[in-house]
């Protein structure tokens, strides 16, 4: 399968569905890196109270409404999303970059490291993985970081599993003989000639993940293990606003939700753009 | 006489298969079976056979890609088989190989500058200024401008990839290069062309070369001996002019008639063989060609024909040659 890049974005802009997921994505990344520049409310999305105004229903001052401490829930938002896009990257990109060198390794050499690596990784495919990540993301102590690293070591195996499989198959192209034929080493052969042969895949596969990846940082936040008061995200702005829903304050909750809904939506959809793009026998269809 | 520079001994290679419910079935595939032949520096030997015959595991045992299971390997005095891991892949600088297709054995993602410096890149401690100048008079070498340093494997055609595959087989100024079918991959205008360019290359640089090719025509050109192999084995072997003038295996006689001729009023008889090879994982008792020789006696069913001279340097293992037949 020969990837350009070039041709792949050329076939990207040509899917709708992907050009505006990209173009919500970068929306809400903008938001989320500006968001003391493009809010009148930038303290108190970082947490300060306004007490004078709390529950105040969505209007024209506060178009999402207000929390039980006053704080401007659009400015909520958007700071929440430094925390919950981060994270879902931060998942993302981590789990690569622990799974995809081991299961390059163990679909490259084989044999017993192959055996060894392939059955940690079922160890951890064996909990459920929230589960996991909440067990772990309690006994480290609830944070921000400390939940990215939850997740992150409940999600790499299958990156590790992704990247072996591929291994498998790159393995026995011509090219590796080749380059062993000419004595370059083992450690040169997987950098340079499996590992970015490989590597279109796995970027595809982390970016359907990220959506996910946000989605369960939320969950994580939700129970309380994840970004701690005064800071939120949007797991913790759903969790504050629950208790609230049924009595009236409908919009505490359904603002965080439908930013959660709509962000993994859109990664799901840029990530499966970029899926068919990347694939010269998937093109046909658009 | 003067030590030859490949010399390899009674090579063979099994490759063990499980099969069956669980694996319990051991199958042996014998690629390889009591493979002998000395290779002078500075010539060419042309290594002839369908698929399947080895001709390619013979080629992979030497650059011990593969590990033979037995036998011996000799180059330039060194035994391969018995050398350290890093001591082969040092050895490897003297020993290169190109590969039939060079679309897949050229890596995609690599430009032509990328491919071609790599084994300098492996073996040498040059600088990129170096090695620029490096590649760009062996792309000149084969016949490439300095263009082509920047462009990737799917933008060249067949002819040129295979230049590119060349050009990087030839960086390390290597004594020896196994050519594994060559030219099949390539449109039959552009194999003439890689033909005569290997020729050259052989005379300014002194190269000795193990071409290993399915079609006699293509490897008459260039060959110094030519060795016939069927089923893991070479039943016949002598210079390039004997096994055309004067043919003597039974398989090879077929070979040759298979071959076209470009010459309508050629009076030729054809030997067309029955049947396909048969499976290495299964082969014929005694001789394996037995079962489609048109010439099979009682004995060729029972014993393997030992090699024996029938004139000076030609080789035969046939039982039509034997002395008391």
């Amino acid at each position: 399968m020969k990837v350009e890049v070039g041709s792949t974005l050329w076939f990207l802009l040509r899917d709708r569905a992907a050009v505006i997921s990209a173009a919500f994505l970068l929306a809400v990344a903008l938001a989320a890196v500006f968001a003391p520049l493009l809010t009148p409310y930038a303290a108190q999305g970082m947490g300060d109270p306004d007490l004078g105004s709390k529950f105040t229903a969505p209007g024209i001052k506060h178009p999402f409404g207000t929390d039980g401490l006053g704080r401007d829930q659009v400015a909520r938002l958007m700071f929440g999303a430094r925390r919950s896009l981060s994270m879902g990257v931060l998942v993302v990109v981590a789990a690569m970059i622990i799974g995809t060198p081991l299961g390059l390794i163990a679909g490259y050499l084989g044999g017993w490291v192959d055996e060894a690596l392939m059955r940690v990784t079922d160890v951890f495919l064996a909990f459920p993985p929230l589960l996991l990540a909440i067990a772990i993301a309690a006994a480290l102590g609830a944070s921000y970081v400390n939940a990215v690293a939850a997740i992150a070591v409940t999600w790499w195996p299958w990156y590790a599993r992704l990247a072996r499989a591929q291994t498998l198959s790159v393995r026995e192209r011509a090219y590796i003989e080749a380059a062993r034929g000419i004595g370059v080493r083992h450690r040169v052969i997987m950098r340079r000639h499996v590992l970015p042969n490989i590597l279109t895949p796995i970027v595809v596969q982390g970016t359907l993940d990220v959506g996910t990846a946000i989605l369960v940082a939320a969950g994580l936040s939700f129970i309380g293990l994840g970004t701690q008061a005064p800071y939120a995200d949007w797991g913790v702005m759903i969790s504050d606003g629950r208790l609230y829903f049924l009595s009236g304050r409908w919009w505490l909750s359904t603002f965080p939700g439908l930013a959660i809904f709509l962000t993994a939506m859109a990664f799901n959809f840029l990530g499966d753009g970029v899926r068919i793009a990347a694939d010269p026998r998937l093109r046909r269809v658009l | 006489m003067p030590e030859p520079l490949l010399r390899v001994d009674d090579l063979s290679m099994v490759y063990q298969r499980r099969a069956g419910l669980l694996g319990r079935r051991a199958q042996q595939i014998r690629a390889l079976n009591g493979v002998s032949f000395s290779l002078g520096a500075g010539e060419t030997l042309g290594i002839v056979g369908e698929s399947g015959c080895g001709k390619s595991t013979l080629a992979r045992c030497i650059l011990r890609l593969l590990r033979p299971s037995g036998g011996r390997i000799r180059f330039d005095g060194d035994d391969l088989l018995a050398l350290p891991d890093e001591g082969m892949r040092v050895m490897r600088q003297r020993m290169q190989m190109v590969l039939q297709n060079p679309f897949s054995s050229l890596n995609p993602r690599l430009s032509g500058f990328e491919l071609v410096a790599e084994p300098l890149r492996t073996h040498t401690a040059m600088s990129r200024m170096e090695m620029a100048d490096r590649v760009a008079s062996l792309l000149a070498e084969v016949g490439l401008g300095v263009e082509f340093m920047s462009r990737h494997p799917h933008q060249l055609s067949g002819g040129q990839a295979q230049r590119t595959a060349l050009a990087r087989a030839l960086a390390l100024n290597p004594d020896f290069i196994i050519l594994d079918e060559p030219t099949s991959a390539l449109d039959v205008s552009v194999q003439a062309q890689i033909i005569n360019l290997l020729l050259g290359l052989q005379r300014q640089r002194g190269l000795t070369y193990l071409f290993i090719t399915h079609d006699l025509s293509v490897v008459q050109h260039i060959s110094d001996r030519i060795a016939v192999m069927y089923l893991g084995k070479i039943v016949e072997e002598t210079s390039s002019e004997a096994i055309f003038a004067n043919p003597q295996h039974p398989y090879t006689q077929a070979l040759l008639s298979s071959t076209p001729v470009p010459d309508p009023a050629a009076d030729r008889q054809r030997t067309i063989l029955p049947g396909a090879v048969p499976s290495a994982a299964n082969p014929p008792s005694g001789c394996a060609f037995h079962t489609r020789c048109p010439q099979a006696m009682d004995i060729c069913r029972a014993q393997y024909p030992a090699a024996r001279f029938v004139a000076r340097s030609h080789r035969v293992s046939c039982h039509l040659y034997d002395e008391s037949a």
